[in-house]
């Protein structure tokens, strides 16, 4: 699905990714972990195009995509939901979810019935400005707005940051469903290692803007010792 | 003064305000949507009323001239943005020094192509109406009916359209849109073309009731400012709000005293506004 060679990327500060390699499997979740200031969300950023290559390759879904810009990139069936969720505030959730559909041909323009019927508590609330909802919930709307566009992969940036654990295990739920269902791919980059173990098959750790091990989920939850090597401070 | 001349200068204020509120919004949605704040908007409704003159120049008659300016004046826009505004879009002051940039140098094109001195354009519909004991002049009503047209259009694509919601997105957060698969460089050359349509067609339907000169942007594009200030920049009821207020006491200053009065009356009240509501006036009431 996702096949990521030798990447490096950066602020113009300075270099955060030295050579990122990863791949992500087609209708798995894949899980990236490592320490804060690693290169997680630049990475993310990096795929998405926010920010520029300045070296090696991406290829996803069987084309390069390393020069792209955001919008082709979504186009490409790519979707993104950043940290601290970045909703559209001051407009409806409706708004919102019709924003999140926008990348798609002018006869598709509707929010498909699958995403409200996943998300009832959205679809209660069409009419409401997102800044009033919950954390909770405007995580819920970030996610559900990127899914109306039907992605192949989704790029989930700490979507437990800040919530509420009834929600997080809602949204834990929700996203295994729709995983199940619909042979989505997910790279996820968390610090919630409940989370991690629920949702993912796959785990990659990031150390200095590299991808230094990757291990199955089965092992990380057999050995603690692996995340004590990666995440411990 | 007679119920009659309090109508009168009623109407002529709506004149001047909806007028004012053509150049505004096309500024406030180019300064929303890219951070530009487009001195050469003076003078692209400059270039919508001299699109006027070249038309009757070349044998056509007026109404034609109003068809062209907002599509000429648009495709000017769209070459603009080409050429000078995306390269500078991320340095704020330089916006302003390059749009100022290009504001001289449109104005100097102008003298060059049409002379220094003033043109007259032909008045389209030369008839009065009769409202109570006085005739008013049936083109300015057709200049307000153009402008409301022209503002509830706009409205609707920015609050109703697939277009107004994606440019909205952009606006709110540019970064955000772009992953959601909205192409924002494309975006911007379509909005900065509308807003630039916007002038020219306020510039040509002006046209007919002013002289026509090389001078002519700056008597809007101050009084679109200070009604953007007056306002508050956000959004575009404030640009509403400003314009009346602006172009209200413009009118009622200038009719009871002196237009140079007026010019003072004007900027003392907008610095008193600005001073009161730093954030305009409507955007006074609205949160954050």
């Amino acid at each position: 699905m996702l096949s990521v060679r030798d990447l490096c990327a950066g602020y113009q500060g300075g270099r955060v990714l030295n050579g990122v390699a990863l791949d992500v499997a087609a209708g798995r979740v894949t899980a990236l972990l490592g320490r804060n200031g690693m290169g997680k969300t630049t990475l993310l950023r990096t795929l998405m195009g926010l920010l520029p290559v300045a070296a090696g390759s991406i290829r996803f879904d069987g084309a390069d995509i390393t020069a792209l810009k955001p919008y082709q990139i979504a186009h490409r069936g790519m979707a993104y939901v950043p940290q601290g969720r970045e909703i559209f505030g001051d407009f409806t959730v409706e708004e919102n979810l019709l924003l999140g559909r926008l990348g798609r041909p002018r006869s598709q323009h509707e929010i498909p019935a699958t995403v409200l019927d996943r998300f009832p508590l959205l679809a209660e609330r069409l009419s409401h400005k997102a800044g009033t909802l919950s954390g909770g919930q405007q995580q819920l709307l970030a996610i559900a707005r990127a899914l109306v566009s039907e992605p192949k992969l989704l790029l989930l940036d700490e979507p437990s940051e800040g919530i509420q654990p009834s929600i997080v295990e809602e949204i834990s739920d929700l996203l295994a469903g729709i995983v199940a269902a619909q042979g989505l791919s997910i790279l996820l980059v968390e610090q919630n290692v409940d989370l991690v173990c629920e949702l993912a098959a796959d785990c990659a750790f990031i150390e200095e803007g590299q991808v230094v091990a990757r291990h199955g989920v089965d092992e990380v939850r057999r050995d603690p010792a692996i995340l004590q090597r990666y995440l411990a401070l | 003064m007679g119920l009659e001349q309090i109508l009168i200068l009623a109407l002529d204020a709506s004149n001047f305000i909806l007028a004012i509120v053509l150049v505004a919004m096309g500024l406030v949605i180019i300064f929303g949507l890219m951070n530009v704040i487009n001195m050469a908007h003076g003078e692209l409704f400059l270039l919508g009323a001299y699109t006027v003159v070249l038309v009757e120049g070349l044998g056509g008659h007026f109404w034609l001239g109003l068809l062209l300016a907002p599509i000429v004046v648009g495709l000017i826009g769209l070459v603009l943005e080409e050429l000078v505004i995306r390269h500078v879009y991320h340095r704020f002051l330089d916006t302003i020094l390059a749009t100022w940039g290009l504001s001289i140098a449109i104005k100097q094109a102008v003298v060059i192509a049409f002379g220094p001195a003033s043109h007259t354009v032909s008045m389209p519909l030369p008839y009065g109406i009769e409202l109570f004991e006085l005739t008013y002049p049936v083109y300015r009503l057709f200049i307000m009916a153009v402008a409301l047209l022209v503002i509830l259009a706009t409205f609707l694509i920015f609050f109703r359209s697939r277009f107004g919601l994606a440019a909205r997105g952009v606006i709110a957060n540019r970064d955000m849109a772009a992953c959601l698969g909205i192409n924002t460089r494309r975006l911007d050359r379509l909005t900065f073309a509308y807003g630039a349509a916007l002038a020219g067609l306020a510039g040509a339907v002006m046209s007919p009731i002013m002289s026509v000169d090389p001078q002519m942007g700056l008597g809007f594009l101050v009084p679109a400012f200070l009604s953007i200030l007056v306002g508050g920049a956000g959004h575009l009821a404030g640009t509403l709000v400003g314009a009346s207020v602006i172009g209200g006491a413009d009118t009622l200053a200038a009719n009871l005293w002196s237009p140079v009065v007026a010019q003072i009356v004007v900027f003392v009240m907008a610095i008193v506004v600005i001073r009161l509501f730093p954030r305009g006036i409507v955007g006074r009431w609205m949160r954050r």
